[in-house]
């Protein structure tokens, strides 16, 4: 069940309603689980009992926290949450990663492969509730929060419906307290709320799902197309996966919110960002500290000296990489953030930097970050190693023997999206909507989505995001 | 980004709720009744191609037959017009058949070649049929199966699904017409017409292909049967012989082809209503004549035309071939000059 799908809009409504006339907060949060659960049953059922582990585990892995003082018994128990939760991420999705990996360096080494992959069907937004479960007994293990004596509290968090395929990654210490608390109708921001959904709608249905075809097709085949079109193609994919993800994060958000809950921002204008560093505080940024609370400081953050800092920052930017799916493109995506994070540090450190040198690259630092970030995209996107390569030589170098085109109209497209985004992060449209009367607004509201049907395609594409 | 207070919001109240979901509701549907009159006809394959060309040449016919693959491969205008001609009843004949269109789509369609006023039209042609309600799922993803879905249509189909109660899938299949109901009313993925049109305004668009050699709507069937589905042809056709009865056709269906015959009517044509030379031999009848008035043609009766059955004129149990179709588009004609000649059609 997609949130862009009618069928989803009909559930919504039956979660709502239900939801709200339920008086006792513990009938509503058995109801919002049992909502989840058919909700992730939409897709597979078969995986609900994996969610369901997941969550009784490390609600077991909590009491028993809560419940030793001993820290190697209760480094212990962490250790058996994070074993299970990163076992079962590592086999669902990576066990052929690492199978077909061994295979070639054996098959390079000139040594016998007789290594077999396995067909495995990944659980949907299994990445992301693994990351939910873990953050709970992580916090309760570092004692920032208390461990939870309720099941229903634990897995209505980790199986939350808005948040649970594909984020925000939600932390238990935000969350779980709000499940614990009644919420109130008179409390949630219903406009505000109402506004978000049909702003993803639009980002997710109308410009990543418009856009997503001609994406494809260059993808498919890179080499056939001009040096031009490589260049369109990949900012279009940078429009596509931002629209497609933002997107969807919108209306996870607009959902929870519309039950009373706020889950935590994820996108703040990633394209304006004027360096990588500033793109990663703008981008997925759940994940990001995530990844900087749960590894990068555990392994040490800024502490130490310069060697040692690199080596947590591309340690976790190449994990951070592979978070999305186990294939080398991935990790060269997260390698090239941390690259680019580690050259930035050093520029950053950099005391006696030029004053002109300053200049130059503080006007030449969006565009070059923007550049950047497209030539990382290419192997987030491509479907192998070759298909990259010859992109990014296009890319780069300005060389293709191919000649079709995507399109000079498309370039318009590029450029009125990049101011609506520019327009967006001054505040444009976040206020006049506001204003005026309740009815007013239902009946802009009204018009606005049969408008916005109009220019959607026919058929949903799957969020992206889906697929980590 | 959108903020999380709101300094403009009210208490609120379940009353007030319920009316601005009235207001949003009502806004929503007439928005969306507004474009989908204002929306160019959607670019649906064959079909589209189809009725431009009778637009443009609206005024050289004055006889059409409306249907299926049945009619498109089955009825030669040239043959019938040559006929009628010879009967002293001269005709201009478009072949408005489509593989594929069942009613209510078939319905839906002429309501449209109606709607370009053809100024001469004296005969209509409707291939007669219960109302199909099934899901063909090679074509459920497709424009095609969507665009016809107005609330007449759907409506249609809903009764129909409703008469037809036993069945096993009735559920499914009443959901399946209300979404796609739902899917064409919010005009969801239009703006692929309104590209369409854009970028073809003032542009003269090629002929269909599917007009056939003589630009008449009619391309025949040359393939013949062979022997072993020849034989299971005639045991197939004994078989329906035996079972042959007459059976009134659902009420739906026949309000469906009163409104159709009501059309053709007010643009002073006459209706007649065509059963094609199939092996089902069910003799549909109409619950109240009176209501209908228009004539029936029935020829799937192996009895009364048994040089349709002729298994080396036919494609399959369905479909006539070409030489099939000659002598069939002829029986239509002979059969048209007798109603006329005899007064019992004007």
């Amino acid at each position: 069940m997609l949130f862009v799908e009618f069928r989803f809009l009909w559930f919504f409504l039956a979660v709502f309603c239900v939801y709200w006339s339920l008086r006792e907060n513990r009938s509503r949060k058995i109801w919002l689980l049992l909502c989840s659960y058919f909700f992730y049953a939409a897709w597979d059922w078969r995986f609900l009992f994996l969610l369901m582990g997941s969550s009784a585990l490390d609600y077991f892995v909590g009491l028993m926290l809560a419940r030793t003082k001993n820290p190697a018994r209760r480094r212990g128990w962490l250790m058996l949450s994070l074993c299970a939760n990163l076992g079962t991420l590592a086999f669902f999705k990576y066990f052929n990663f690492f199978v077909s990996s061994a295979a070639e360096l054996l098959t390079w080494l000139g040594l016998p492969a007789g290594l077999h992959t396995l067909n495995i069907i990944l659980p949907v937004g299994i990445s992301f509730y693994t990351f939910h479960s873990m953050s709970y007994t992580i916090d309760v293990y570092r004692g920032k929060m208390r461990a939870v004596s309720s099941l229903l509290d634990v897995a209505a968090f980790i199986g939350f419906f808005p948040q649970m395929v594909a984020g925000p990654i939600v932390r238990a210490s935000a969350f779980l307290p709000q499940l614990q608390s009644l919420r109130k109708f008179s409390d949630v921001d219903l406009r505000g709320a109402l506004v978000l959904f049909l702003v993803g709608f639009v980002k997710k249905a109308s410009i990543a799902d418009g856009v997503a075809p001609i994406v494809d097709k260059y993808f498919d085949s890179p080499a056939a197309y001009s040096a031009g079109s490589a260049w369109l193609g990949v900012l279009l994919y940078g429009i596509q996966i931002y629209c497609d993800f933002s997107g969807y994060t919108d209306m996870a958000i607009a959902s929870a919110r519309l039950l009373g809950y706020e889950l935590p921002v994820n996108f703040r204008f990633p394209y304006l960002a004027r360096n990588v560093s500033d793109f990663w505080h703008r981008w997925h940024i759940s994940l990001s500290t995530w990844l900087r609370d749960y590894l990068y400081i555990p392994l040490g953050g800024n502490r130490g000296n310069r060697w040692f800092v690199t080596r947590n920052i591309m340690l976790t930017m190449m994990l951070g990489g592979l978070w999305h799916g186990g294939a080398w493109t991935f990790v060269i995506w997260g390698t090239l953030h941390g690259v680019m994070l580690v050259l930035h540090r050093q520029w950053s450190e950099w005391k006696t930097r030029p004053a002109r040198l300053v200049a130059i690259v503080d006007w030449i630092a969006w565009p070059l970050t923007i550049y950047w970030i497209c030539i990382t995209w290419i192997f987030f996107r491509a479907a192998d190693l070759n298909h990259a390569g010859a992109i990014a030589k296009s890319f780069v170098f300005w060389q293709s023997a191919g000649t079709r085109d995507i399109g000079i109209r498309m370039i318009w497209i590029v450029v009125l999206l990049g101011i609506v985004h520019w327009l967006n992060s001054r505040g444009v449209f976040s206020r006049w909507w506001r204003r005026g009367s309740s009815e007013a607004f239902a009946a802009g509201y009204g018009c606005s989505v049969a408008l916005v049907l109009v220019f959607i395609p026919a058929k949903y594409t799957p969020f992206i995001y889906f697929q980590f | 980004m959108i903020a999380s207070t709101d300094p403009a919001r009210t208490d609120f109240s379940p009353g007030r709720g319920l009316l601005d979901v009235g207001i949003a509701v009502l806004a929503f549907v007439l928005v969306c009744g507004g474009l989908n009159a204002l929306l160019p006809f959607p670019e649906i394959d064959v079909v589209s191609a189809e009725l431009r060309f009778f637009k443009e040449h609206r005024d050289e016919f004055d006889t059409v037959f409306v249907g299926s693959s049945r009619i498109h491969h089955q009825v030669s205008p040239a043959i019938f017009d040559r006929v009628m001609g010879e009967a002293g009843h001269p005709t201009r004949t478009f072949n408005f058949g489509i593989n594929g269109m069942f009613p209510p789509e078939s319905g839906y369609v002429l309501e449209r070649l109606l709607r370009t006023k053809p100024r001469h039209l004296k005969w209509v042609f409707i291939e007669l049929d219960e109302l199909e309600t099934r899901r063909i799922p090679k074509a459920e993803a497709s424009r095609r199966s969507l665009y016809w879905h107005d609330w007449k249509r759907t409506s249609l189909v809903l009764r129909k699904v409703l008469e037809d109660g036993g069945q096993k899938d009735a559920r499914d299949l009443f959901f399946f017409h209300t979404a796609l109901f739902a899917r064409n009313f919010a005009n969801i993925g239009r703006k692929i017409d309104l590209s369409w049109w854009s970028s073809h305004l003032g542009k003269k668009t090629a002929p269909p292909r599917t007009l056939g050699d003589n630009g008449d709507g009619y391309v025949p069937q040359s393939k013949r049967m062979s022997e072993a589905e020849a034989v299971a042809y005639e045991a197939g056709l004994e078989r329906a012989i035996v079972q042959a009865e007459s059976r009134r056709v659902s009420s739906s269906t026949e309000q469906a082809y009163r409104q159709w015959a009501d059309a053709v009517r007010e643009t002073g044509a006459t209706p007649i209503f065509l059963v094609t030379p199939t092996t089902a031999q069910t003799k549909l009848e109409f619950r109240s004549e009176s209501g209908i008035a228009g004539a029936v043609m029935p020829f799937n009766d192996a009895k009364d035309y048994p040089q349709l059955y002729r298994n080396e004129i036919r494609v399959d149990a369905d479909h006539l071939n070409g030489t099939g179709a000659e002598e069939f588009t002829k029986l239509i004609a002979d059969n048209l000059s007798r109603l006329i000649n005899d007064g019992r059609i004007q």
